[in-house]
């Protein structure tokens, strides 16, 4: 049971992986992205449609990162140029996102979609228990464990990034060195938006290839707060995220197993696993966002 | 762009620099903001190896003049020549890249990143590897003596040292020019002397340096030449301060020497204390432990001062006085009354307590209210007829005194949201002093945004409060004001009462290691 609970974690925590690095992406640069839920159900419908339109997955993903991006950029004109409530507006964009993808998907409930094959990495995935927990997946969760210290690295190691934290902490010194802060959130916001969509690609196209509405049931919003009590760094972040997706699968377990408890209760276990440890971690976590987070900055 | 100014003799005394082509050359600037005329034909010239002091009270245009010179402001006549050339008017970018930098007031690093990130950030160019910018700072810091640390997280350092990385940063971007702006005004006696000892050997380097600042003392110590302003016209133009008394400087700037305070003072009452501090530790807003254990007492007629390095629990030690600020423990007494731990203000203003806020602009008006309104919010019961408010009442109580009068406060009727900075503070301290009969009165940076007359006409107010009996808790980070008019100064560091001293027996360097090292000094 421990190995299928694990398995179920790798596989089912990639699109909270990607939709997560999205929001971490969004807030370094200084913009709190709430629309990454509903980027995310556009990236899953788009990569579905695409992909059984066209045969190709691929494709799809293609697609499903493109609508996640495009969705965000929404997000960036009413933030970045109408200097709206970061707040009101994310959660209006995931409900347009939401009700979007209800309207264009409703056609396609249930349809089958070509899926992204598993590649079993030949000799590892033979391994005892690790095996099958790491090296027996889909191509884009073995690309989420290269993202997470690529994103890391990014930040911290190349201009690119000292200049994208730098709009998050301090968007008006960038603006002295003649770099528009508004500029690098845009790209931030459309790489955040676009990371959100490969991760709904991944739910739709890979995980449970299938197209329901509001399939990700609060993934996005999940990705947010990971973000947060991450300490805004990809690697904790990745923990958080296989911590809730491991919830998720151990409750399939317990449930497959015939348990004695309320369905609905066991569902709920991921969320209180989050809202424990947000609980226990948050007090002092409180002071290490960036310091122009949400800010409105008139560039 | 680098090596071809020509480079001055060491002796910053030779007479010969009308035969050498300054590095830096304003002529004839005119800046006009609407009817206002900032900068009046005003010349700035700056030669390598030298410093160049402009001087001039809040509001003489000296900071239009930096910005023109930087590229900020494009003047409406005038020129700036760099080397003989003139450079672009109004590009900050073509003034950078003629060798002008400079260190702004604000100091403009993000807190988040460390020292190497926030140089790369200026002045880093294709790939960015760390080990280079880090070699860089540890290269600069080195070749021009800077005690710099690469690898520190600029939020951890104290502003002296936040103004250290500035002015690497100036120079690591090849400036030839750097202009100061009032860079002491937040610091220690002893960061002052150790910033004062950087500019001169970056003039002994050749380097030009101009310091807009109003202290005449360290105008005496660093300044080879002197530019004062006053109303955006220039009334002396490249003088040797050396050859000035300070009086005869004062009155270049001011326009009249304000009279000296009286020397005698009615010693301090006995009694019930006006303020009595216990034991006091408080949390800041943000969670964090700030005062840790703060016992003093303040006697009716007595001026007690605070003095203290900025962040040092300054700003929480005035809350708690008044109330904003729950207590973690101890007690406040003010004229024997305890105000409570919970941080109800009213407490404070009940028990007779009036005060000048650390940031009047933001904690102490509403922008949309007049004056008038503002006077009569002053934490006492509104005098009323009947259900009115009685504004009549207010306005006689103005017009019977001369308060409005001496601080050259703002007509009754304007409102709070046209004034500037300095205004503002007027109106926060007259609604002070017109209350009567206070028990305490608690006053930060008093002088804060105002002209010479107004700071010493305040100050008069202030001891004439003293004299009637109020105890008076001010805290100020002009040293020389506190020196000159407290009764004690105790000096925060780190949250700690770090000392306790009386003006009459100690100086300055004493007070600076009480600052800079706490208790242990």
């Amino acid at each position: 049971m421990i190995e299928a609970v694990l398995t179920g974690a790798v596989a089912g925590g990639t699109s909270i992986v990607f939709a997560g690095l999205g929001e971490l992406t969004c807030e370094r640069a200084g913009v709190i992205n709430l629309g990454t839920e509903g980027s995310m159900l556009c990236g899953a419908l788009a990569a579905y449609v695409v992909g059984i339109n066209t045969g190709s997955p691929w494709l799809g993903v293609l697609a499903g990162i493109a609508a996640g991006a495009l969705l965000a950029s929404v997000h960036a004109v009413m933030v970045l140029h109408r200097h709206a409530n970061q707040i009101a507006v994310g959660l209006v964009v995931t409900f347009l996102g939401t009700g979007l993808t209800s309207l264009f998907g409703q056609d396609y409930v249930g349809k089958g979609v070509q899926p992204l094959e598993s590649w079993a990495i030949p000799g590892l995935s033979k391994l005892p228990f690790l095996g099958t927990v790491l090296f027996d997946h889909d191509p884009l969760t073995y690309l989420s464990f290269v993202a997470v210290p690529l994103v890391a690295w990014g930040l911290w190691r190349t201009r690119a990034g000292l200049i994208l934290r730098s709009a998050g902490e301090g968007p008006e010194v960038l603006e002295i060195y003649g770099t528009s802060a508004r500029k690098v959130r845009w790209i931030a916001l459309l790489v955040g938006g676009g990371l959100a969509g490969l991760g709904g690609a991944q739910l739709s196209t890979a995980a449970t290839l299938n197209w329901s509405e509001g399939m990700t049931v609060g993934r996005g919003f999940v990705a947010v707060a990971l973000v947060i009590f991450a300490g805004w760094h990809p690697l904790k972040l990745a923990g958080g995220a296989y911590l809730f997706s491991g919830a998720i699968a151990l409750q399939l377990q317990l449930q497959a197993r015939g348990w004695e408890i309320s369905r609905y209760l066991l569902e709920s276990l991921p969320y209180v696993t989050v809202l424990v440890v947000l609980a226990l971690l948050s007090n002092r976590r409180i002071h290490g966002g960036p310091a122009a987070l949400e800010k409105v900055f008139e560039g | 762009m680098t090596n071809d100014a020509p480079t001055a003799p060491r002796d910053a005394n030779a007479p010969s620099t009308a035969e050498r082509i300054p590095i830096l050359d304003a002529r004839g600037i005119t800046q006009r903001f609407g009817s206002l005329v900032a900068n009046d034909a005003v010349d700035f010239s700056l030669f390598a190896g030298e410093v160049h002091a402009l001087l001039g009270e809040n509001g003489a245009g000296k900071s239009t003049l930096m910005k023109v010179l930087y590229g900020v402001n494009t003047p409406q006549e005038g020129q700036v020549l760099v080397n003989g050339v003139a450079i672009e008017p109004g590009s900050p970018a073509a003034a950078r890249a003629a060798g002008i930098g400079m260190v702004f007031q604000d100091l403009r690093l993000v807190p988040a990143l460390t020292v190497a990130e926030n140089i790369e950030l200026a002045c880093g160019s294709g790939r960015y590897r760390s080990k280079v910018a880090r070699d860089r700072v540890r290269g600069g810091a080195e070749r021009y003596g800077l005690a710099v640390d690469a690898d520190a997280v600029v939020r951890d350092l104290s502003i002296a040292e936040r103004q250290l990385v500035e002015i690497l940063r100036v120079l690591l971007m090849d400036a030839r020019v750097v202009i100061l702006d009032e860079p002491t005004s937040a610091l220690a006696p002893q960061e002052v002397d150790a910033l004062l000892a950087v500019i001169e050997r970056l003039r002994d380097d050749g380097l030009g340096i101009a310091l807009i600042t109003h202290k005449l003392a360290e105008t005496r110590a660093v300044a080879d030449r002197a530019t004062v302003l006053r109303g955006g016209a220039m009334v002396l133009s490249g003088a040797d301060p050396r050859s000035l008394t300070d009086d005869e400087l004062i009155e270049t700037m001011v326009g009249a020497v304000p009279p000296p305070l009286p020397a005698e003072r009615v010693p301090a009452r006995t009694g019930m204390p006006a303020l009595a501090v216990s034991g006091v530790s408080a949390n800041g807003a943000d969670g964090h432990p700030r005062l840790h254990d703060v016992t003093f007492l303040v006697q009716p007629g007595e001026l007690v001062g605070v003095a203290g390095v900025s962040g040092n629990g300054q700003r929480e030690l005035l809350d708690v006085v008044l109330g904003v600020l729950p207590l973690s423990s101890g007690s406040i007494h003010i004229g024997g009354r305890d105000i409570g731990r919970s941080g109800k203000p009213r407490n404070a203003l009940r028990a007779g307590a009036v005060i000048v806020p650390e940031d009047p602009v933001n904690d102490a008006v509403v922008g949309g209210l007049a004056i008038l309104e503002h006077l009569a919010l002053n934490g006492r019961p509104l005098p009323t007829s009947g259900p009115r408010i009685d504004w009549k009442s207010v306005r006689n109580l103005v017009a019977g005194n001369d308060i409005s009068e001496r601080l050259h406060l703002a007509p009754l009727d304007r409102k709070v949201a046209t004034l500037s900075g300095g205004n503002i503070q007027r109106v926060v301290l007259t609604r002070t002093f017109l209350v009567d009969d206070p028990k305490l009165v608690v006053v930060a940076y008093p002088s804060r945004g105002l002209d010479i007359a107004s700071v010493r006409a305040t100050q008069q107010l202030l001891l004439e409060r003293r004299e009637a009996g109020a105890g008076v808790l001010m805290v100020s980070e002009d040293l020389d004001e506190l020196l000159a008019l407290a009764d004690r100064i105790i000096v925060l560091h780190d949250g700690h009462l770090a000392g306790v001293v009386e003006p009459g027996s100690t100086d300055r360097q004493a007070i600076g290691r009480l600052m800079l090292q706490g208790a242990a000094a």
